[in-house]
């Protein structure tokens, strides 16, 4: 099933699927289609003021947000996903929509803004938050068919159980509720933390499908339970997917399809590979959509611009051509990619140079085996240090404060002066 | 020091920095995973060891073995001395 052309709302194509079969289950209950449409009509019901609106959903109970979601969809004019922690970002851009104006929390709901709402409702522009390419995070609209252009039903007449271990309010975890709401499949989610209790979740409610990143993925295969997961399909992405990763996942789950997919923010769902191997075939390269340009990857983005055009972008990513395969190299300009977090060295950077005890400060890239990549920094004290280990906690303590946690560099290295190279700019390897 | 004591010293000093509370006393048997350090702090211990010991026997491996225990991750620090 393709659902790239069609413009039908969440609801619509939920009302295709059988009434009673399962489609979301957690630890206290198992939802059928129809219990999902009946509280999401509900929601409509309870909150009619909210038609025409843009919607920001900071919703933390996975089933709530998922019941939210098909509420709004073909309702409200935007949902803006976001999380609690997504909040700091959302004060500072600059980009909100015009008419945003009602934030969903788990404390209730609150006036985010007043402005004009807008009343004729074609399509609900879902609105997802980004790091982007520059240092401010930015939003990116998708249409629902865009979002689910991917989404395939079950095959063999088959319906998968999806695992759900991404973030709800993500790009990658938006992709695996679709593929389960409209893909004939069914969503688990875990109101657990620890990895090991979600797994032990997911045995239980005999999921046999799980997309994660490859960092997570190295999570999974450390946990008590991982062994009594019956796979048939595995997902990777958000991170390069090596063959070490391809390998043990294969080793774990030899009867699992694996495929790892290309995807951003910016752009969308952009293909997906499933021959075990690293890289992607050259044979996925078309003009106009997905292109190699000087070592970085081209692909047609998401966004339109004003005269309706969709436009090549560069994902930042680069890789290189090895015969009939391209392979890739990683990030430009140093960014750091902690588990799946981007970190922009130079916005980390700005934050801790205006602390009162640094004087200057280099952030980089530490490759790490667990995490991929860790955030280090050179630091110029802005006095003379006594206690090297007590100065570190301070300055950690005070950074923990500014900073993200997997922002906040935890591996810090004490110089007189920070290099320059020869266009005066901070070396970043 | 013993290997075991300057790991665990280190994963005292990572909880601190990272928040994380760790759930004592780390026996052998502890499984990582429930240690209370997250994977962040996980990652970090591994690069602190890397930067004090000069060890990284992660990157050494020609097969990359997760250990699952306190156990057998002093056993990989112990056997790449």
């Amino acid at each position: 099933m393709n659902q790239q052309n069609n413009n039908h709302s969440l609801l619509e194509m939920l009302n295709h699927r059988e009434k009673t079969s399962v489609l979301l289950i957690d630890e206290a209950r198992n939802w059928s289609v129809s219990e999902v449409i009946e509280a999401a009509i509900n929601i409509r019901g309870a909150y009619s003021q909210f038609k025409g609106k843009a919607i920001i959903l900071a919703l933390s109970n996975k089933i709530e947000f998922i019941l939210w979601l098909c509420a709004l969809d073909g309702f409200a004019s935007k949902i803006l996903l976001a999380s609690e922690d997504d909040l700091v970002y959302l004060n500072d851009l600059t980009q909100l929509p015009q008419d945003s104006a009602v934030l969903v929390l788990d404390s209730g709901i609150k006036n985010f803004d007043t402005n004009t709402s807008l009343s004729d409702i074609q399509l609900t522009k879902w609105c997802l938050l980004t790091s982007g390419t520059t240092a401010k995070p930015k939003l990116i609209a998708h249409s629902l068919a865009e979002l689910s252009s991917k989404v395939t039903s079950g095959q063999f007449g088959t319906s998968l159980r999806w695992g759900l271990l991404y973030q709800q309010s993500r790009f990658a975890g938006l992709q695996v509720i679709l593929q389960a709401l409209l893909g004939n499949g069914v969503l688990v989610v875990s109101k657990h933390q620890q990895l090991d209790e979600i797994i032990k979740s997911f045995v239980e409610s005999k999921v046999d499908a799980l997309s994660a990143t490859p960092s997570y993925w190295r999570r999974v295969l450390m946990t008590d339970s991982f062994k009594s997961l019956s796979l048939s399909h595995i997902t990777l992405g958000g991170e390069i997917v090596d063959d070490i990763i391809l390998q043990q996942l294969k080793l774990a789950f030899p009867t699992a399809k694996v495929r790892h997919v290309y995807a951003s923010t910016e752009a969308g769902v952009g293909f997906s590979v499933r021959d075990g191997k690293s890289g992607f075939p050259k044979a996925l390269l078309v003009d106009g959509q997905l292109e190699v340009q000087d070592g970085y990857l081209w692909l047609l983005g998401a966004d339109v611009t004003k005269n309706g055009q969709r436009i090549m972008i560069n994902s930042g990513d680069l890789v290189r051509q090895d015969g009939e395969r391209i392979f890739f190299l990683g990030r430009e300009h140093g960014v750091i990619n902690v588990g799946g977090n981007k970190v922009f060295p130079e916005s980390v950077e700005t934050k801790i140079r205006a602390l009162e005890d640094v004087d200057d400060v280099r952030v980089f890239a530490k490759s790490n085996p667990i995490m991929g990549q860790l955030v280090a920094a050179d630091i110029v004290p802005a006095y003379k240090v006594v206690d090297e280990s007590s100065f570190k906690q301070h300055l950690i303590a005070k950074m923990r404060k500014i900073l993200q946690k997997h922002e906040v560099p935890m591996l810090l290295f004490f110089k007189q002066e920070i290099a320059l190279s020869h266009n005066t700019k901070v070396t970043r390897n | 020091m013993q290997m075991k004591e300057i790991i665990n010293q280190l994963i005292t000093e990572v909880a601190t920095m990272t928040d994380c509370k760790i759930v004592l006393p780390l026996s052998d048997e502890t499984v990582l995973l429930d240690s209370g350090l997250d994977s962040l702090g996980f990652a970090i211990l591994v690069a602190r060891l890397e930067e004090e010991q000069g060890l990284d026997p992660f990157s050494d491996m020609t097969e990359v073995i997760y250990p699952r225990t306190f156990g057998e991750f002093v056993a990989i620090y112990e056997s790449a001395k």
